[in-house]
């Protein structure tokens, strides 16, 4: 498979006062790819994903999606490009259904006058069904309010939820982390059908198993900087030493690069 | 290789069919199910309390409770604290709170009284239509007000709205210097709070009115939708898009302006705009609100519940004052009425989760 790039992400800065969170990073994606990010706390993992979903604007660096130049000033922009965001909490509102929360923000409108938008109900509860057959989440009905569903249950329709609206790239901030063991095995085989339907996927995760099972490449983030970057091939024993041998700082693919 | 387009694809016919029969299977006609779906009603529980309630005091005082100049009595009750209770809602939902909205319905009533009364300095008395729309003008710029510390200012709803609750009965004292300004019996105005229709009060016909647009805003509009999501979970709302701060004000305006509503049919009913109306009533509008199902924790409630919480309310002090129970203790026993109501909603929350 020729690798297409989705988005580049090059030479990203980003400080916090006298604090430099992202020391020149660069990330890219292609098209259709599991890329797991890792890194210890502080690392930058989390800052570098908001630069892309817009949520911070970066001191300096270049963002192109589709080798095109673009300008992500608020989370807005980020989602008009095909960015969508998976929040480590879910980000769904318990007490409205399944349907409500898959649709939250972008209902379908019957009819407008004004301000005034009368919801299609029946065409949000019929899609949102639809969205959930395909991608084999277990849940007996979109009319279910948030509050009865599982953890894994709500980390499905969250992730559903990012997948509704023609994403091109999704990026997921530790996805498996609240979850049960069973849980976390559905989680897995929902991004690795996600995968298979085309979408690219970003994933944050400490847990280097995870990774290992669905990524198809890792970038690993240190003190702010990018220190690997490679395909995940071998044994899960061997690919756990390795990369904790980056995120420690025992090893360094890019050290040649730092210029301060 | 394609991008994911769940929404750009046509719906299948599969899809849909599936859908359906997922839905027909779920309500489906056995009287059974049919029963259960009663009971899931969420209004089930104010509804019967309701209808138990008129029962007993039919039963106790048969010749007149159900006369119509009782029920006018009770509709008039229901209607006034009905549409500052659905206002309440609106705010709590979003999980907010307005405790300003009786001395709303004082400062209100004794502007719209002063505009056409008196006009104001060199102004002569103005028509009635104008001194309603100027008063309504004044008070969703009260609800802005709110709106806008709440949100931009991040200042506690209670606070700010206390702030007001003091200022406007104040102001109200201060404009007519304490004294009630009074319309010439025959003022044409005062059909509003005094005039029936087929003996329903014209009040209550404004309350089924304003009920109905609240109803079809909550359960039928983005808006609607908005305002709960925003009471369930404000950030997951802010980062799905929902102009989280616009609905906020949007909420804070709808409660002022319904007390404004409010204080111009009390003025009406009154035959004058006085400093001391309405005394309390944020916490009457609040109870009802509460008694029909409202969280304060916002997120739930419906006009539907609110509208009969007032209903009980009016009914058993409406039903006390037939039985002769002393006025005293009809506070009391209301107390009680409203902590069951909670602590009942309370427990059957945490039972369902």
């Amino acid at each position: 498979m020729t690798a297409t790039p989705i988005v580049e992400m090059v030479n990203i800065r980003k400080n916090f006062g006298a604090v430099q969170a992202l020391r020149s990073v660069a990330l890219t994606l292609n098209q259709g790819e599991v890329l797991g990010l890792v890194g210890d706390n502080a690392a930058g993992k989390s800052t570098l994903m908001k630069v892309l979903s817009g949520a911070y604007i970066p001191d300096a660096g270049d963002i192109l999606i589709n080798s095109q130049k673009v300008h992500i000033a608020n989370p807005e922009d980020s989602r008009r490009l095909g960015i969508e965001m998976v929040y480590q909490d879910y980000a769904l509102v318990n007490n409205l259904d399944v349907s409500a929360n898959v649709f939250l923000g972008r209902e379908i409108v019957k009819w407008k006058l004004g301000p005034i938008r009368l919801m299609d109900k029946k065409s949000m509860e019929v899609q949102a069904q639809s969205l959930i057959g395909r991608l084999k989440i277990e849940i007996d009905s979109v009319r279910l309010r948030v509050e009865k569903l599982s953890g894994g249950q709500r980390q499905a329709v969250a992730i559903g939820r990012a997948t509704a609206f023609n994403a091109k790239v999704i990026i997921m901030d530790e996805p498996t982390a609240a979850l049960s063991v069973a849980a976390i095995g559905k989680v897995l085989d929902l991004i690795r059908e996600l995968k298979d339907l085309g979408s690219s996927i970003i994933m944050i995760s400490h847990r280097i198993e995870d990774i290992f099972e669905v990524s198809d490449r890792v970038i690993v983030l240190r003190h702010g900087r990018k220190v690997a970057d490679y395909p995940v091939c071998g044994d899960i024993r061997e690919f756990r030493e390795r990369i904790v041998s980056y995120m420690i700082g025992a090893k360094d693919d890019f050290s040649e690069q730092i210029t301060e | 290789m394609g991008t994911m387009q769940f929404n750009s694809q046509p719906i299948t016919e599969m899809d849909r069919i599936e859908a359906t029969k997922k839905s027909t299977e779920k309500h489906s006609s056995s009287w059974t199910k049919k029963l259960a779906k009663i009971l899931k009603f969420r209004e089930i529980n104010v509804t019967i309390a309701f209808l138990i309630l008129c029962l007993f005091f039919y039963w106790q005082s048969p010749d007149v409770f159900l006369k119509p100049a009782n029920l006018a009595v009770i509709m008039r009750f229901v209607a006034t604290f009905g549409l500052l209770a659905i206002g309440e809602l609106f705010v709590i939902i979003t999980g907010g709170i307005d405790l300003s909205v009786g001395s709303m319905t004082a400062l209100t009533g004794v502007i719209v009284a002063t505009l056409m009364v008196k006009g104001v300095g060199s102004i002569p008395a103005l028509s009635i239509p104008l001194s309603v729309i100027i008063v309504i003008i004044l008070a969703s710029l009260v609800g802005l007000w709110h709106g806008f510390s709440v949100t931009k200012m991040n200042i506690p709803p209670f606070i700010i709205t206390l702030g007001t609750w003091l200022m406007a009965r104040g102001l109200a004292a201060y404009i007519t210097r304490g004294y009630p300004i009074v319309f010439e019996s025959d003022f044409p105005f005062l059909k509003l709070g005094q005039g029936e229709i087929f003996q329903i009060p014209i009040m209550f016909i404004i309350l089924v009115v304003i009920a109905i647009v609240s109803s079809f805003t909550l359960n039928s509009t983005t808006l609607g939708r908005h305002i709960y999501a925003i009471g369930g979970n404000i950030e997951a709302a802010r980062v799905s898009g929902v102009h989280v701060n616009r609905v906020r004000i949007f909420c804070y305006i709808t409660s002022s302006t319904l007390a404004c509503l409010v204080g111009i049919i009390l003025a009406s009913r009154l035959g004058q705009g006085t400093p001391t109306v309405g005394t309390a009533y944020e916490l009457w509008a609040i109870a009802a609100a509460v008694i029909g199902g409202t969280s304060l924790f916002g997120g739930e409630g419906s006009v539907i519940g609110v509208i009969l919480g007032a209903a009980i309310m009016g009914v058993m002090i409406n039903g006390m004052v037939l039985l002769n129970i002393s006025s005293y203790l009809q506070n009391v026993i209301l107390g009680i009425v409203l902590v069951i109501a909670v602590i009942y909603d309370t427990l059957r929350r945490n039972r369902s989760k």
